[in-house]
């Protein structure tokens, strides 16, 4: 017990910061297990981030309440968002989500202004929120997401969405509505993102309007990215990587941000599945069952 | 008042369509939206402030060399970022990636060799003239900047149109496998694609660091939202589409500045780009010119 | 009665016309071959008609109603099925769950059902996953339901595309060279396949080169060259036409020049 609350003192807010942070990569493993490049999830998790905290703070609403409304709004915003972007060639998605954490970060620096209340904060940022994250709370919520994933690549929706990776052309010709199930995709991103909003919200206890920037986007991609979107659990992989990383090449200083460029080129160029590939997890099962 | 916002814009617009030409190029020809074109555009900024400050080089040289230093860089970045991927035919998003992944490594790299800190160019490297007639005044530097964008655009126009060269890359932006077919060495006309993309993201870099003299790793970022704003606004690939491009974006800009509040600027072209999404989605003047000619 | 009806279809790209002014009819439960050489538009013609494509004149009916400006998923819920010439499998997936992303439309089984299991999800999965091992069994796949799409061989795959066409519950199959890569007594097998589909009242329009396949399986034909209907009829009536002996002649001229 006196190990584990010396490993907890130390490393106990990185290891929040990483089950945030896998939250984030399942966030955007959703888009892109069906092929899509969405840089909108900073954003996202900036919306969900700032009216968890509101409500929090001027509402006194209960934390689960705040969490969920804040995942809701970001998954209204994400539908409004993807509405008429999905419709065009993929490429269109990439540049309208790219310009979206930078309409997120306007809207929070000059909400107070035209509104003329005290809400955001401004360019200051929202301080002062309840640290209300707990591991437990963090844990439980991934636990759930997980158990859903899993559920969720076994439905009807899951199947549609991986024909639509692989084919798109041919899955529209299965009767499959490939807008909708992008839509849906967008959306449910967009939803878990705003979760890891509100969590990292009453984490850290500090919301800024630069926190959600075009490199915070390149962060979640890199997750999602490095450990493969083949599998739900290549995300989790590499959030908890990414990390942990950071702190162990403090040496590089100034040069460490080039590790997560080169990781991204070097994992698509060479490794396209990522460190997580399905076919070894179903060998490994097979290994470990009864055949 | 008017006429001065105006005069302006047209100044904007020109700088806005150069640093946009290059990426509107690239996709032209390779289908390639390379999110590190900003990076590019950053690296000449620099290049051209090193030779002015540390090689003691005019203005008139440092900005050749920057084009040629980016214009290397394009190439480079596609050799290792992009042509593997292309081999394979490996999906768009793949690509998209690999750039965002190019644009971190270089921005990281600029950081780390010239600081995060805020560079200028020295304050006498170009003479301080103001022209003035009646109630519009130019400067020379802004003068020169239109001029010599105007020549890079002519330039452009007519190596694509005009050439054996912009023949060879309309054939490539066509079809890479019967360009291939008729002879086209489509390797080399791609890493020449990149060099000219790069050299115009150099030139872009040079002259903005001037107009703006100011000078940081960050700098593509915001310029980068702003140039795919043109280039979907002129539709994605077409040249003359990503001049007209640039300058409903700057007259959007200037006049929302001059007109309703400055706090909007940087909102403008996100939502000229939404618009054009919503209602034509192909840009004004339709796709890829390269393509269509 | 007319199933399909095409009337002055036409696709240009670009100034190039791969299909001008088409126009045929598909009667309900019958066989209609679509032949001609290479290049001659067939492929084009099926995918205007599944809506990957959409014509740049004339119209298409199904059933009486226009189709041309359909989106693919709604014409597939129509009651259109196709295949394709260049096997378009979802590769990693099994045979079996190939076939069930063609049931797509036979689900309903929201989100919510499936991430929480309940009963009605769990039947309906179980429903799915017994019509689409009934169809591998009459396809003769049953011994590859586990086997991911892309280590079969080409035959099978092939019938891999048609299991998972007619688990769309098609009203009419389109199948784009469904003989190619088949040896002799897969192809003969094929034929008896589409006969009994046909006798089960399903109409089938069929792009294919092997002309013993076609005098088996076709009610009718209609041979397209550059493009443009040059004749129809049925396949022995067709086969003595002057103009397609030329075309065919022309064709192979080309390929050995």
């Amino acid at each position: 017990m006196n190990l584990f609350s010396e490993f907890w003192a130390t490393y106990g807010s990185v290891t929040q910061f990483a089950l945030i942070n896998m939250l984030l990569g399942i966030s955007i493993y959703f888009t892109l297990y069906t092929g899509l490049l969405s840089l909108a999830n900073a954003g996202f998790m900036g919306i969900g981030a700032y009216i968890s905290a509101v409500l929090t703070i001027h509402a006194g609403t209960p934390f689960p309440i705040s969490l969920l409304a804040g995942a809701l709004s970001a998954a209204l915003i994400g539908w409004l968002l993807g509405l008429p972007v999905l419709r065009l060639r993929d490429v269109y998605l990439a540049i309208a989500t790219l310009g979206f954490g930078e309409i997120v970060r306007i809207a929070a620096v000059n909400f107070d202004k035209f509104s003329g209340l005290t809400l955001l904060g401004g360019a200051q940022g929202l301080d002062g929120i309840p640290k209300l994250t707990t591991p437990a709370s963090l844990l439980f919520v991934l636990f759930i997401l997980c158990i859903f994933l899993i559920q969720f690549h076994r439905s009807r929706a899951g199947r549609a969405l991986a024909a639509i990776r692989r084919d798109e052309s041919v899955a529209a010709t299965m009767g499959i509505n490939v807008y909708q199930y992008k839509l849906l995709a967008f959306v449910l991103g967009a939803f878990v993102a705003g979760l890891a909003g509100g969590f990292s919200a009453h984490l850290t206890r500090f919301v800024g309007p630069n926190d959600f920037s075009f490199s915070a986007a390149v962060n979640i991609l890199a997750f999602a990215v490095l450990g493969g979107t083949l599998h739900w659990s290549g995300a989790l992989v590499g959030a908890a990587i990414l990390t942990i990383l950071p702190e162990a090449l403090r040496f590089m200083k100034e040069y460490r941000g080039i590790v997560n460029g080169m990781i991204l080129v070097l994992v698509i160029v060479y490794l396209p599945h990522g460190l997580v590939n399905p076919k070894w997890i179903r060998s490994i099962f097979r290994r470990g069952g009864t055949r | 008042m008017f006429w001065q916002q105006v005069v302006n814009a047209i100044w904007l617009g020109a700088v806005y369509s150069l640093f946009a030409l290059g990426y509107t190029l690239v996709f032209g020809v390779l289908g390639i939206l390379n999110l590190a074109h900003p990076s590019l555009y950053m690296w000449g900024a620099f290049i051209g402030l090193v030779c002015v400050t540390k090689l003691h080089l005019p203005i008139w040289l440092a900005l050749p060399a920057a084009m040629l230093f980016s214009g290397l860089l394009g190439v480079l970045l596609d050799r290792i970022a992009f042509k593997t991927l292309r081999d394979r035919h490996a999906p768009h998003l793949a690509t998209l990636i690999s750039s965002i992944g190019a644009s971190i490594v270089l921005i990281s790299a600029a950081q780390g060799v010239f600081s995060a800190q805020v560079s200028r160019f020295p304050f006498d490297i170009f003479p301080v003239k103001v022209f003035t007639l009646g109630s519009v005044s130019v400067t020379l530097l802004q003068l020169t900047i239109l001029g010599i964008s105007f020549l890079i655009m002519v330039f452009l126009r007519w190596l694509i149109m005009g050439t054996r060269q912009g023949q060879a890359m309309r054939a490539v932006a066509y079809n890479t496998i019967t360009a291939a077919r008729l002879g086209i060495p489509v390797d080399q006309i791609i890493m020449q694609t990149f060099f000219i993309a790069g050299a115009l993201a150099g030139a872009a870099g040079v002259l903005l660091g001037l107009a703006f003299n100011s000078i940081s790793p960050f700098m593509g970022g915001p310029m980068n939202l702003k140039g795919l704003t043109v280039i979907v606004l002129g539709g994605l690939g077409n040249i003359e589409g990503a001049v007209l491009g640039g300058l409903i974006l700057a007259f959007s800009e200037v006049m929302s500045v001059a007109y309703l509040s400055s706090d909007l600027r940087d909102a403008v072209s996100f939502v000229l780009l939404l618009i054009i999404l919503l209602v034509r989605p192909n840009g004004l003047l339709g796709r890829s010119s390269v393509k269509r000619a | 009665m007319t199933m399909l009806t095409l009337s002055r279809v036409s696709r240009n790209f670009g100034g190039l016309a791969a299909v001008s002014d088409v126009s045929f009819e598909a009667e309900s439960g019958q066989v209609t071959g679509l032949i001609g050489p290479n290049g001659a538009g067939k492929t084009t013609l099926l995918n205007l008609i599944s809506g990957l494509d959409q014509p740049t004149g004339g119209d298409i009916r199904f059933m009486d109603q226009p189709i041309q400006k359909l989106p693919p998923h709604k014409i597939n819920q129509l009651g259109v099925a196709r295949t394709y010439q260049n096997i378009r499998l979802f590769a990693e997936m099994s045979v079996l769950d190939n076939i069930i992303v063609g049931m797509h439309t036979q689900g309903k089984s929201g989100l919510l059902s499936a991430a929480l299991a309940l009963p009605s999800y769990r039947a309906e999965e179980k429903r799915l996953r017994a019509q689409a091992l009934q169809l591998t069994a009459r396809l003769g796949l049953e011994k590859f339901s586990d086997t991911p799409a892309d280590a079969l061989s080409y035959g099978d795959q092939r019938r891999v595309e048609i299991a998972r066409a007619l688990a769309t519950h098609p009203k009419l199959l389109l199948l784009d060279e469904p003989t190619a890569g088949m040896n002799a007594a897969e192809t003969a097998r094929l034929g008896e396949l589409i006969l009994s589909l046909r006798a089960e009242g399903l109409t089938a329009l069929v792009i294919e080169h092997d002309m013993t396949f076609i005098a088996q399986v076709c009610d009718h034909v209609v041979v397209l060259n550059f493009g443009q209907v040059i004749a129809r009829g049925t396949v022995g009536a067709v086969k003595s036409d002057p103009l397609v002996v030329t075309a065919y002649l022309g064709a192979e001229e080309a390929a050995d020049a």
